[in-house]
C-alpha cells in the first residue's frame, strides 16, 4: 500500500501530464442490470454500437441511445456487472479480430475460437463488425457464376459472385443442406488455387448440429476455406445478434482484399427473434408481430454488404468506410456472395421477416415440404423460385440448353396437377408430362454430392433435348450414372473439357446424343 | 419507450415547479441525499418495482431515502410520481433533476476517488487544478474506494480521468498480452 504523501506526489506529476482532452473519458453509471442489458445514466456522446467498458473489465455494446438513458447490451458475464458500476466509453465501434487464421476454425461471435484447437494464429486485424455496404460507384455487375454443385440451382436458379440469394422453406426442407454443399463444391476452386473462401454462420442452432456440419465440412475437406461462426441457442441473444454482423467482417476481408468469398447466414429468422429479444429488453417500441419496426433496415443493412467490387484496383481503394487497417492490402475484383437462410411456418412467405428479405435479396430458392416428402430433393418449388441476376454469369452451354428448363418444369407441375382429376390427356400432354417427370427425376441429386458444371451441363442437356423419353422412370438414376461414367472414361478430352470451359459445338453435341441413345437402350424397362 | 424523455419530462416539471417555490436548492440536496441512499441499498430499486407494495409503504420508503424532511412541493410531487406508477423512474428522475440544477447554477460536480484518504494539501492540489479547466462553481465529492490501489479516478461532470494504479496495470497487462485495442 502506499503513503499518503506518496499519492500527492504521484498526483501532482500526473495531474501536470495531463492532457484534458485526450485522457478525460466519458463515463456514466450503471442504474440497472437485468436480462443481458445494462440501462446506463451518462455516457452522453456515446455512438451506436460503441464499445463501453464496465469498471471490472466487462465490454458491452451500446445499442439504444436515448438521451440520459443508454442501453448497453452485455455479450457474456452478465452477472458480474452490478448497479451504480461506472462505465466508461472506449471510442471504438464493436469489431472482430480477422485474418487467415480463422480458415479452418470454428469461432464464436466475439471471434474466439470455440473448436479447442488453441489460439487463432498469424496477423490478424480488428474489423468493425457494423459497416456501411459499397457504394454503388464501387461495385460492378453480377457476371462470373458460384457453382453450386446443385443441377436443379446451377441449370434454373443459377448465381454469381457479388449476389444475394435467399434460400427459404419450411423446417427440414434441406435449407442448410444447399447452403453446405454450395460451400462443399468450393473445393474445386480451393484445389484449382483460386480459392471461393466461405463463411457459414450458425444462428440459434444446437451446439451439436453445429459440431455435426463442421464434421461433414471437414470430411469433405471443405474447412481449409472455411470458417464457422456459431452462436447458438444456449448464448445470449446479444451473441445470436451479432453473429451475421461477425460472418459479414470477416467476408469483408477477403472480398475487399481482391478475393471471392461466400457468406451462408443460417438463418436469419433466428436472428430477428435475438433481435427481438433484445428489443424487449430495451422495451422499445415493436411494429408487426412483435418485431421492432428498424429489423427491415436490419437485415438490408446486412445483405447489402454482399457485393462485386469493380476491378479497378485504385477506384476500390477509396471506397466507403473502408477501415484504416484494410487500405494497405485494399485490392479490386473481389466478391462476397450471401446465401440468407430464412425459415417460414407452413409455407407462409407473406409473414414479415420472409417478406422483408424477398425484397432485399435477388432472388430465392423455395423448398417446399410437400415435394421432399414425395422425394424430390432438393425440394426446390421451382415456379416461385429465381434468380433475378445469376443467369448473366452463367456459363455458355448452360445457358443456352437450360433457358427453357424452369419455364417447362413449372408448367409441366401445373399440367401434372390437372391431369390428376383423371379424364383422356392428348398426346401431346402426355408428352409433356412424361419430359417433365423425368427431369424432375433427374434434378434429384443426394446431399452432399455436388457435381462438376460440365457434367450438370452434360445431364441436363439429356433432360432437355427429351433423350430419356425411353428410359423407365424409376432408372432415370441409374441412367445418369452410367451416361456420366462413358463420358469420364471415353469422352473427356473431347467433350468434358471444353464443356466445362464454356464450349459446346455440333460435334460435341451428338457424341452427348449418341452415348445417352445408347444408355437408354439399356435402362427402358 | 423512450425512458430518458419520461425520466426527463418528470424531472422538468419538477424543476419548474421547485423554482416557482423557491426550493429549488433544497430539492436539489434532497435529491442527492436520496441518490446516495439508493447508491447503497439497490433493494430500493427493487422494492419501488414491487406492485404489492402499498403506495402509502413506498412514499415513506422514498421519502426515509431522502432522509430529511422532504418539503411540501417534493412531497407532492413523489405522490404524483406513485400515482402515475413512475416511481420505479425515481433514480433516474434524481439523476437527470442534479444535472438540470447544475446545469442552470453552473455548478459541476467533481468527484475524487483514491485508495486511501488524502491529506488536506494534496486535496487543495486536486481542486485547484480542476479549477484551472472550468469557470464553473465546483462541488467537491471525495470517496475511497481500496480496489483502486494507488493514485486516483477524477470524475469531473461525466467525464473522467483515470490516473488509478489498478489501470495502469491493467494497460500493462494488457500491452503483454499483446491485446491492445
Ligand atoms: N438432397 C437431399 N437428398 C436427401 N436427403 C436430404 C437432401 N437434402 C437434405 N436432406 C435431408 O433432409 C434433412 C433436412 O435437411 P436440412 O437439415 O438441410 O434441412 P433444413 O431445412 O436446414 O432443416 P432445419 O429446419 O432443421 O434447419 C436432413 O436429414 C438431410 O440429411
Ligand atoms: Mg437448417
Amino acid at each position: 500500500m502506499m503513503k499518503a504523501n506518496e499519492i500527492s506526489d504521484i498526483l501532482e506529476m500526473q495531474l501536470k501530464e495531463v492532457d484534458v482532452r485526450r485522457d478525460f473519458e466519458e463515463v456514466g453509471t450503471v442504474m440497472e442490470v437485468g436480462d443481458g442489458v445494462a440501462h446506463v445514466f451518462g455516457l452522453e456522446g456515446v455512438q451506436a454500437n460503441e464499445l463501453v467498458e464496465f469498471e471490472n473489465g466487462v465490454r458491452g455494446i451500446a445499442m439504444n441511445l436515448e438521451e440520459s438513458n443508454v442501453g448497453v447490451i452485455l455479450m457474456t458475464a452478465e452477472d458480474r456487472v452490478k448497479e451504480n458500476f461506472r462505465v466508461k466509453r472506449t471510442g471504438s465501434i464493436a469489431s472482430i479480430k480477422v485474418g487467415e487464421g480463422l480458415l479452418g476454425r470454428v469461432i464464436n461471435t466475439l471471434g474466439d475460437p470455440i473448436d479447442g484447437a488453441g489460439p487463432i494464429q498469424g496477423d490478424l486485424i480488428q474489423l468493425p463488425l457494423d459497416r456501411k455496404a459499397p457504394g454503388v460507384i464501387y461495385r460492378q455487375p453480377v457476371k462470373e457464376p458460384l457453382q453450386t454443385g446443385i443441377k436443379a440451382v446451377d441449370s434454373m436458379i443459377p448465381i454469381g459472385r457479388g449476389q444475394r440469394e435467399l434460400i427459404i422453406g419450411d423446417r427440414q426442407t434441406g435449407k442448410t443442406t444447399i447452403a453446405v454443399d454450395t460451400i462443399i463444391n468450393q473445393r474445386k476452386n480451393f484445389d484449382k488455387g483460386d480459392p471461393v473462401y466461405c463463411i457459414y454462420v450458425a444462428i440459434g442452432q444446437k451446439a451439436s448440429s453445429v459440431a455435426m456440419l463442421v464434421n461433414i465440412l471437414r470430411e469433405r475437406g471443405a474447412m481449409d476455406y472455411t470458417v464457422v461462426v456459431s452462436a447458438s441457442a444456449s448464448d445470449s441473444a446479444a451473441m445470436r445478434y451479432y453473429a451475421p454482423f461477425a460472418g459479414a467482417a470477416i467476408g469483408e476481408y477477403f472480398r475487399d482484399s481482391g478475393r471471392h468469398a461466400l457468406v451462408v447466414y443460417d438463418d436469419l429468422s433466428k436472428q430477428a427473434v435475438a433481435y427481438r429479444e433484445i428489443s424487449l429488453i430495451l422495451r422499445r417500441p415493436s411494429g408487426r408481430e412483435a418485431y421492432p419496426g428498424d429489423i427491415f433496415y436490419l437485415h438490408s443493412r446486412l445483405l447489402e454488404r454482399a457485393a462485386r467490387i469493380i476491378s479497378n484496383d485504385e477506384v476500390a481503394a477509396t471506397m466507403n468506410d473502408l477501415p484504416d487497417v484494410l487500405k494497405p492490402m485494399v485490392k479490386g475484383g473481389g466478391s462476397l456472395t450471401a446465401l440468407p437462410v430464412i425459415e417460414t411456418q407452413a409455407g407462409d412467405v407473406s409473414a414479415y421477416i420472409p417478406t422483408n428479405v424477398i425484397s432485399i435479396t435477388d432472388g430465392q430458392i423455395f423448398l417446399e415440404t410437400g415435394l421432399f416428402h414425395e422425394g424430390i430433393r432438393p425440394a426446390i418449388n421451382v415456379g416461385i423460385s429465381v434468380s433475378r441476376v445469376g443467369g448473366n454469369a452463367q456459363l455458355k452451354p448452360m445457358k443456352k440448353i437450360a433457358g427453357t428448363l424452369k419455364i417447362d418444369q413449372a408448367q409441366y407441375r401445373e399440367l401434372e396437377s390437372f391431369s390428376k382429376f383423371g379424364g383422356d390427356m392428348d398426346p401431346v400432354t402426355a408428352m409433356v408430362i412424361d419430359k417433365g417427370r423425368k427431369n424432375a427425376r433427374l434434378l434429384i441429386q443426394p446431399q452432399h454430392a455436388p457435381m462438376l458444371v460440365e457434367e450438370e451441363i452434360a445431364v441436363i442437356y439429356c433432360g432437355t433435348k427429351g433423350l430419356l423419353k425411353d428410359v423407365a422412370l424409376a432408372r432415370v438414376a441409374e441412367f445418369e450414372k452410367f451416361f456420366l461414367d462413358v463420358l469420364r472414361s471415353h469422352h473427356r478430352e473431347d467433350v468434358l473439357m471444353p464443356l466445362s470451359k464454356g464450349v459446346l459445338d455440333d460435334k460435341m453435341s451428338a457424341v452427348l446424343e449418341k452415348v445417352a441413345e445408347d444408355a437408354a437402350q439399356r435402362f427402358k424397362e | 419507450m423512450d425512458e430518458g424523455l419520461i425520466a426527463r419530462r418528470y424531472a422538468r416539471a419538477l424543476y419548474r415547479y421547485a423554482l416557482e417555490e423557491k426550493v429549488a436548492e433544497e430539492v436539489y440536496e434532497a435529491m442527492k441525499a436520496f441518490d446516495a441512499n439508493a447508491y447503497s441499498h439497490p433493494d430500493l430499486h427493487r422494492a419501488l418495482g414491487n406492485p404489492m407494495l402499498a403506495p402509502e409503504k413506498k412514499e415513506r420508503l422514498i421519502v426515509a431515502a431522502i432522509g430529511r424532511e422532504p418539503g411540501e412541493a417534493l412531497l407532492k410531487f413523489i405522490r404524483l410520481l406513485i400515482t402515475n406508477h413512475r416511481e420505479t423512474y425515481m433514480r433516474l428522475i434524481s439523476f437527470v433533476y442534479q444535472k438540470i440544477y447544475r446545469e442552470a447554477n453552473g455548478i459541476v460536480k467533481v468527484n475524487i476517488l483514491t485508495a486511501e484518504e488524502l491529506p488536506a494539501e494534496a486535496m487543495e492540489r486536486i481542486k485547484a487544478f480542476v479549477k484551472r479547466q472550468t469557470s464553473k462553481a465546483i462541488e467537491f465529492v471525495h470517496n475511497v474506494d481500496s480496489s483502486i490501489l494507488g493514485g486516483f479516478i477524477l470524475q469531473v461532470g461525466s467525464r473522467q480521468l483515470d490516473a488509478s494504479l489498478r489501470k495502469e496495470l491493467k494497460d500493462i497487462g494488457l500491452k503483454l498480452l499483446g491485446q491492445g485495442y
